[in-house]
């Protein structure tokens, strides 16, 4: 049996920062992820924004974690050395029922405490996004909003939890959860853990996970959602966030240029029946074509180098008669017993509160613990990314001479990967060919991985010692080559 | 960071690139430079194991491999300096090029550069194809390289999306070998390629071509388990169970770094793409013929 202090179960986003937070103390800390990888599931698919928190109620938790992620996320982003865009976002309205919205949105932002708010007029928004539609009638200006690719985000906590102290297991599912005086006994399917203290972010499970121990109080309902990736030819079009409030009933769509020189479009809105997966919805592209080209009528649809899908937790209480709320949850629900705390439907903005929630969280933990524990003197909030030859060429050619002579051969050459970024992502904990697409950005580029897949296939067959046969894309079955195969 | 100069810098050591080279000499230009990012010159002839090459230029029949060695042999006349191992990843509007590959990072200064990195192939995700994301799926020119140079099979069960000429060259390789395809799915009313591709490969090994017909949707949730292929006459749509699903659905030419150097402007005339690069050539012997004709451009 392994005994932990805390036990958090799920390696998302949150759980990456969860680990982070609480490394920050002198505890035996594991994280169990079901997945070969962090940020596999919910966590790798967004549209990556961090708001800055006029969206919430005043008063809510979201409001108050939202608006505190804001101001501090350059700081966390240097501590982490993760990428972001400090783009700004503009929300349009095209109307009266529009501009009503943007007042009101503006006002709940005061209220909040969110700086710099702004509403524009047509002619100052068309100055700053030129090639938008014509009509627009307003915009609200959110200038310190930011873009971020979301997975790069919670690789960097898991990195720096890492080197704090956390311990990660990974293909290790919790499949049995039970009391034991006072502490809980989580069984994988290999070992069992002991801990007073249990952080359920099992994101799409953690309403299960939770019942095993409490009483049901929220279950989750999936969402789906589509987004379509434009090529970075397209980026010229695209300098800011744009969302529309529109006049008629019915979603809106957001736009966003994404770290990378990207636009990323989406997302659409989906009930899933049965078990959510991350499938696409032929309706739901064209949706967002359609809607994508109302708003930016020059850009080319064959500039589309991508679609993909994500399932999203949405959470609704449970009644007292076992019916489900009408309306789903809209603040953070954190439910706690006797030790066992459940993140249970964290939605947007989550990714924005990452940090946040961690920090909270590990304020509650503490705090429950008879003896506080003592603070980690060697905790260190700085992680060094993975040199990236792509973003030394925007910034600083120079300094590219200087990186080790793997850095010098070009694996990816849409986007610039290097062999040594490549080896880098593996050592730093990369099992699959998205593993390594998500620590380098090898394969996101126009090609897709045409050219760089079989590459980095062998790389990690070499890395890993083991035959390309049994490299996957995505961790279980998904093999690269189809299995059976033998060599001619 | 050192700085080279040239007269002639080549972005791409296949058909284009070698054939530029040549025609640089002759043209009087001394100081060539050839980058290629492979550890040797000759480009996606190095992965065509199949014949078909050099019937225009060679008046042979030969593999793409040969018709790459022989013409590596011609290029000793063009005195080039060859940098293989070598990417160009930037060019500049002052007629300069940063380069990196084994012998570092480095600068490139020079009077012309010819454009020789070829083509791309077309994805399925620029498609409207809804569904899942699962492994298996790559195109045609990703399966070729797995199987003909690293000896590696890509699946058991195939669907081919388009009926390109990579598409046909692969079909008929893999059922020669005994890899079940079981259907090329093509939009237009007849399939593509040239004809002798649909003799060789479509007729002699009787590949299945399924016409007015697109994939809509894949199925499956690591590994592809299928297609939805909808008939865009009828609207019909029929599943096709399927291990792997390899796309020839078109080229693009690769002109990315010119698009990097030059996003709002047009190309200056000091700058020569040729070969696929420029367009996409239907056979390598007019890849070649394109680059021999800068003697009289460059």
């Amino acid at each position: 049996m392994e005994k932990v202090d805390v036990l958090i179960i799920g390696a998302g986003v949150l759980g990456c920062f969860a680990a982070r937070n609480l490394s920050r103390y002198k505890l035996d800390i594991a994280v169990l992820e079901q997945r070969e990888d962090v940020c596999t599931g919910i966590s790798k698919a967004n549209t990556g924004i961090i708001y800055q928190g006029y969206d919430q109620h005043p008063g809510s938790l979201k409001a108050s974690l939202c608006v505190r992620a804001s101001a501090g996320f350059q700081t966390l982003c240097e501590e982490l050395d993760v990428a972001y865009r400090k783009c700004g976002l503009l929300m349009t309205s095209f109307g009266p029922r529009g501009d009503r919205a943007l007042a009101g949105k503006k006002k709940q932002g005061e209220a909040n405490r969110v700086e710099g708010l702004r509403i524009l007029n047509a002619g100052e928004v068309y100055a700053l996004e030129p090639f938008l539609r014509g009509g627009i009638s307003h915009a609200l200006y959110a200038e310190n909003t930011f873009t971020v690719n979301p997975w790069e985000l919670g690789i960097a906590a898991f990195e720096n939890a890492r080197a704090n102290g956390a311990a990660f297991c990974f293909r290790e599912k919790a499949v049995n959860i039970e009391r034991d005086r006072g502490a809980f006994l989580v069984r994988t399917e290999a070992r069992t853990f002991r801990a007073s203290r249990v952080l359920c972010c099992a994101g799409m499970q953690a309403d299960r996970l939770w019942e095993t121990v409490g009483r049901p109080r929220i279950r989750i309902r999936p969402l789906a959602a589509d987004y379509l990736v434009f090529d970075t030819q397209a980026g010229k079009w695209l300098s800011h966030i744009l969302s529309v409030e529109p006049e008629e009933k019915g979603d809106g769509i957001t736009l966003v240029p994404t770290v990378d020189g990207n636009i990323l479009a989406g997302p659409t809105r989906r009930t899933v029946r049965g078990e959510p997966d991350a499938s696409t919805d032929a309706d739901g592209l064209r949706e967002l074509k359609k809607k994508t080209s109302e708003l930016l009528p020059g850009l080319p649809m064959d500039l589309i180098i991508r679609s993909f899908a994500s399932a999203r937790p949405n959470p609704y209480a449970l009644e007292e008669d076992g019916s489900l709320s009408n309306g789903s949850i809209l603040d953070f629900e954190i439910l706690e017993e006797d030790g066992f705390y459940a993140l249970v439907g964290i939605k947007t903005p989550g990714l924005t509160c990452a940090n946040e929630l961690g920090a909270y969280m590990t304020d509650r933990i503490i705090r429950s613990f008879e003896t506080a524990p003592e603070a980690n003197r060697a905790y260190d909030p700085i992680r060094k990314a993975i040199p990236r030859v792509s973003r030394l060429l925007e910034e600083d050619i120079g300094r590219l001479e200087e990186l080790p002579p793997p850095y010098r051969e070009i694996i990816c050459r849409c986007r610039n990967v290097s062999r040594g970024e490549v080896v880098e992502a593996i050592r730093r904990g990369a099992v699959t060919i998205d593993g390594v697409k998500r620590r380098t950005g090898a394969g996101m580029g126009r090609c897709q991985g045409g050219v760089c897949m079989e590459k980095i296939l062998h790389i990690l067959a070499e890395e890993k010692a083991m035959d390309p046969r049994q490299v996957t894309k995505d961790g279980g079955d998904s093999l690269v080559l189809a299995p059976s195969c033998g060599s001619r | 960071m050192e700085r080279y100069a040239y007269d002639v810098l080549i972005i791409g050591g296949g058909a284009a690139g070698m054939a530029a080279a040549l025609a640089a000499r002759r043209r009087g230009y001394r100081r060539i430079l050839i980058a290629e990012r492979n550890k040797e010159l000759g480009g996606v002839l190095l992965q065509c194991t199949h014949t078909g090459f050099g019937l225009g230029y060679y008046r042979e029949d030969l593999t793409g491999i040969e018709y790459a060695r022989r013409f590596r042999s011609l290029l000793r006349e063009s005195g080039a300096d060859i940098f293989t191992g070598t990417s160009v990843i930037r060019i500049f509007p002052d007629r300069s090029a940063l380069l990196s590959g084994a012998g570092g990072v480095f600068q490139v200064a020079y009077r012309k550069c010819v454009l020789a990195s070829g083509c791309r192939e077309k994805t399925i995700w620029s498609q409207d194809v809804a569904g899942s994301r699962p492994a298996g799926i790559m195109t045609c020119g990703t399966a070729q390289k797995l199987i003909n140079v690293d000896g590696l099979d890509v699946g058991n069960e195939i669907v081919i999306a388009g009926t390109g000429d990579v598409g046909q060259v692969m079909a008929g390789q893999l059922a020669a070998s005994g890899v079940h395809v079981i259907a090329m799915i093509e939009k237009e009313d007849r399939p593509g390629g040239r004809r002798r591709n649909r003799e060789r490969f479509l007729e002699a090994y009787d590949i299945p071509v399924v016409l007015r017909s697109v994939i809509t949707r894949i199925v499956g949730s690591r590994r592809i388990e299928g297609v939805l292929v909808r008939n865009l006459d009828s609207g019909g749509e029929t599943f096709l169970a399927c291990d792997t699903l390899l796309t020839a659905i078109g080229m693009i030419p690769d002109r990315q770094l010119l698009e990097d150097c030059f996003p709002d402007s047009g190309v200056p005339d000091w700058v020569l793409p040729v070969g696929n690069c420029d367009y996409v050539h239907d056979v390598v012997d007019g890849v070649t013929l394109d680059g021999l004709r800068l003697e009289t451009l460059l």
